[in-house]
């Protein structure tokens, strides 16, 4: 049902026209052959059902409404759903195509219990208008036999063999093959197939099949896999009334950070990423992620740093109608000791870190940047930006140029090296002018050239360059290069500006 | 007491204010090398305070370059410097090279990158950083007129500057105009041409007006980089000054004071 009601919400988005008359079927190619994939209550009622070829379906009902399956638009939906559901507990998994999983040992009671939990995620889910069907047990199987055969079931523990025995077959997510061959069995419920002897069924379909069926019938309990790691230091604090302003959101997460604090402080731990998590009352979930210089505990300078992220979001965070869930969380985390200060440079280099900090949240870490130094003589690549706050070693640099020697690189490197106009009297010599952005510079001196061939290795295709330090008649430096080796590589050598002397 | 004498007076006390301010900061300036620009600059340049240098879009490469020459003499030796520029600036002028940073003296590990999308976002983050005593000095490097930078953003920066003792040189490229600042020094910096009989050509030449000093006297010197004691030197004479006749291109016949004009 999911497919559908997607379009269904989307099309009520867009405000096109409700075809509310037409039964809705989604299609998809399956084996050559255009296949139903779900369909709405209408076409069920004609007769339609998932797996019908198209040209039934057609034959079956003249008039249609068709739409094409879209699974990345699907998954998105159950992705929202399921961050979403984040707020009952942090381990959810996905169950493809269009299931969820949710452990909620140990969360019941914050909802008011198992019943209250179920009918609040429900309501929730069906107010979006979202068909869902749910149910609660001791593992994955049986919950997921049990949601799509007997809705809304609460399993005590320890009952699931009765409670999932008068299901039919289909409810458990097995392949067709097995389903029609236990079909054609007459084994037509999870009860008339748990009768059999398992050593019978495992001969027969695999001991992955014997191994589902333990599991529906409430052995075996596996732990489910969530879409996110568990994380050891969340704080959250949920809101009767929705909130909008910001001042109760940065206040809020001024006393989160303080429950965080006093967390990783009991481990000595100081965080090394954080996550904000803002939950809107319509459903929508916003992660906002920090990176630190260094371990970070304190509350004050955490909720500042959000602050300042907060401020300059491309997209703001909108509260829309207001947020009902805020939650920080620290995703990575270092050992964080208090050493005494012993010298000031390490002081110094601690109001550094800071200062990374704070210019990191607001610009994006991206944008802070150190150099970091690269083993390669290709002069584009010798040099990389690396975000500050990793604090890499930035390694040693090569000394190019000797005692009283001119500079060898120029301080400003045009990225991608830009093409000029130079005339050299022969082709091997060094160029007398050259035309740069429309300016014609004539060429008093030169120094060169300085062969750099590139990395045949990487790029069969680059060519040897002939660079050369020039100096026009202004003054101004230019580090110029031909493209290519005259007659080897080339016929007709371009020339590139690619730096800026002082 | 008649109107004159009154203004005299004011015209004395001012003049001994001044003396006292040089004299108590005379020790903590940082000297360039050049004596000719140090003497006009009573010693050298003032640490935490606001320097400007404007440059003309072809002469970027000089203005950058200047200002990390004078930021590497006044940070403390191993100091952090905070370098930040507007994406459009990198796009246009290029990129800062490491090993270019490296060749002019200067250990590109020290500087800490920030680049920003605006001229107003930059600002923000030098302002901000003002605060970071640590820092040994910072280059603010923006394009043309940014509108927040005013009057009263520089009177900002200024007293930040003062306040935490960090040095911040502020680079105008391609500014239509002089603005109206708070600055202890404005410079114009413009690529010089090596003289004809000098045959190494190829350490870094500047032509640098110092077109305002609040404690001081103006003055144009042609200044020469030395990489490796990482100080400035008078530039060697140009040929010109010889060989008057010397035959050079159109615009370079042209008086000072245009030139001056032109770079501005």
């Amino acid at each position: 049902m999911l497919p559908v009601d997607r379009i269904r919400r989307n099309r009520k988005r867009n405000g096109e026209a409700l075809q509310a008359d037409l039964p809705l079927v989604v299609i998809a190619k399956v084996d050559n052959a255009l296949q139903l994939t779900a369909v709405d209550e209408r076409a069920a009622r004609e007769g339609l059902y998932p797996g019908l070829p198209l040209a039934d379906a057609r034959a079956r009902v003249l008039a249609l409404d068709v739409v094409d399956a879209d699974e990345h638009a699907d998954r998105a939906l159950l992705e929202a759903i399921a961050d979403w559901c984040g707020r009952f507990t942090p381990l959810v998994a996905l169950n493809l195509p269009h299931g969820l999983f949710l452990d909620i040992s140990g969360c019941a009671h914050l909802f008011g219990g198992e019943a209250a939990l179920l009918k609040t995620l429900c309501d929730f889910v069906q107010g979006q208008k979202i068909f869902v069907q749910a149910a609660i047990a001791g593992t994955t199987a049986a919950a997921s036999a049990l949601a799509y055969g007997a809705n809304g079931t609460i399993v005590e523990s320890g009952q699931e063999a009765n409670a999932v025995a008068p299901l039919p077959i289909s409810t458990l997510n097995i392949e067709e093959k097995i389903l029609y061959a236990l079909k054609r069995a007459g084994l037509k419920t999870i009860g008339d197939v748990a009768s059999r002897s398992a050593s019978e069924l495992t001969a027969r379909f695999g001991a992955s099949f014997t191994f589902l069926l333990s599991q529906a019938l409430g052995q075996n309990s596996q732990p489910i896999r969530p879409r996110r790691p568990l994380l050891d230091y969340v704080a959250e604090r949920r809101f009767a009334e929705p909130v909008v302003t910001t001042e109760v959101i940065t206040r809020t997460i001024l006393s989160l950070a303080s429950t965080l604090e006093n967390l990783l402080e009991e481990r000595g731990q100081g965080a090394r990423r954080l996550e904000a998590s803002f939950f809107r009352t319509d459903g929508a979930v916003r992660h906002i992620v920090l990176d630190t210089a260094n371990p970070l505990r304190n509350a004050a300078a955490i909720s500042a740093y959000y602050s300042e992220r907060l401020a300059v979001l491309a997209d703001p965070v909108d509260p829309g109608f207001g947020f009902d869930l805020i939650r920080l969380s620290a995703l990575a985390t270092e050992a964080l000791e208090y050493r005494a200060a012993e010298f000031e440079s390490s002081e110094d280099q601690n109001e550094i870190a800071g200062l990374i900090d704070r210019l990191s949240s607001r610009f994006g870490s991206g944008r802070v940047t150190r150099f970091l130094s690269i083993n390669t003589h290709v002069p584009e690549f010798a040099a990389a930006f690396c975000p500050a706050h990793r604090g890499t070693n930035p390694g040693a640099w090569p000394q190019m140029r000797l005692e009283n020697e001119m500079p060898r690189r120029p301080l400003q490197m045009l990225s991608p090296p830009e093409p000029i106009n130079a005339t050299a009297e022969i082709p091997e010599s060094p160029p007398r002018q050259f035309v740069w952005r429309r300016a014609l510079h004539k060429i008093v001196n030169v120094e060169g050239p300085e062969r750099i061939a590139m990395e045949w290795w990487c790029d069969a295709d680059a060519k040897t360059r002939d660079y050369f330090q020039v100096e026009d008649e202004d003054g101004r430096r230019f580090w110029l290069y031909r493209d290519g080796l005259y007659h080897r590589e080339t016929n007709e050598p371009r020339w590139f500006m690619h730096g800026l002397f002082a | 007491m008649s109107g004159v004498s009154l203004a005299t007076l004011r015209a004395a006390i001012a003049r001994i204010e001044a003396a006292d301010v040089s004299l108590a900061e005379e020790n903590k300036r940082v000297p360039l090398g050049c004596n000719a620009a140090d003497a006009a600059l009573l010693g050298g340049i003032l640490p935490g305070a606001l320097h400007e240098i404007y440059a003309d879009e072809r002469d970027s490469v000089s203005g950058s370059a200047f200002a990390a020459m004078l930021a590497l003499r006044t940070a403390r030796s191993e100091s952090t410097i905070l370098w930040v520029r507007q994406d459009f600036t990198a796009h246009q002028c290029g990129q800062l090279s490491a090993q270019g940073l490296f060749d002019l003296g200067i250990n590109p590990n020290r500087l800490l990158l920030v680049k920003t999308r605006t001229g107003a976002e930059a600002l923000r983050a030098a302002s901000d950083s003002l605060s970071c005593k640590a820092l040994g000095a910072i280059i603010l490097e923006v394009w043309r007129q940014p509108k927040s930078l005013d009057l009263v953003a520089s009177r900002k920066l200024t007293l930040r500057a003062g306040a935490s003792n960090v040095t911040i040189f502020l680079i105008r490229v391609a500014a239509a105009e002089e603005m109206p600042s708070t600055a202890e020094t404005r410079w114009f910096v413009r690529a010089k041409r090596t003289p004809d009989f000098v045959e190494d050509w190829g350490n870094p030449l500047f032509e640098a007006t110092l077109a305002r000093n609040r404690h001081g006297q103006t003055g144009a010197w042609a200044m020469e980089w030395n990489c490796d004691a990482r100080v400035f030197r008078e530039a060697p004479q140009n040929s010109r000054a010889f060989f008057p006749h010397a035959a050079r291109g159109p615009h370079q016949a042209e008086p000072e004071t245009q030139r001056r004009s032109a770079s501005g």
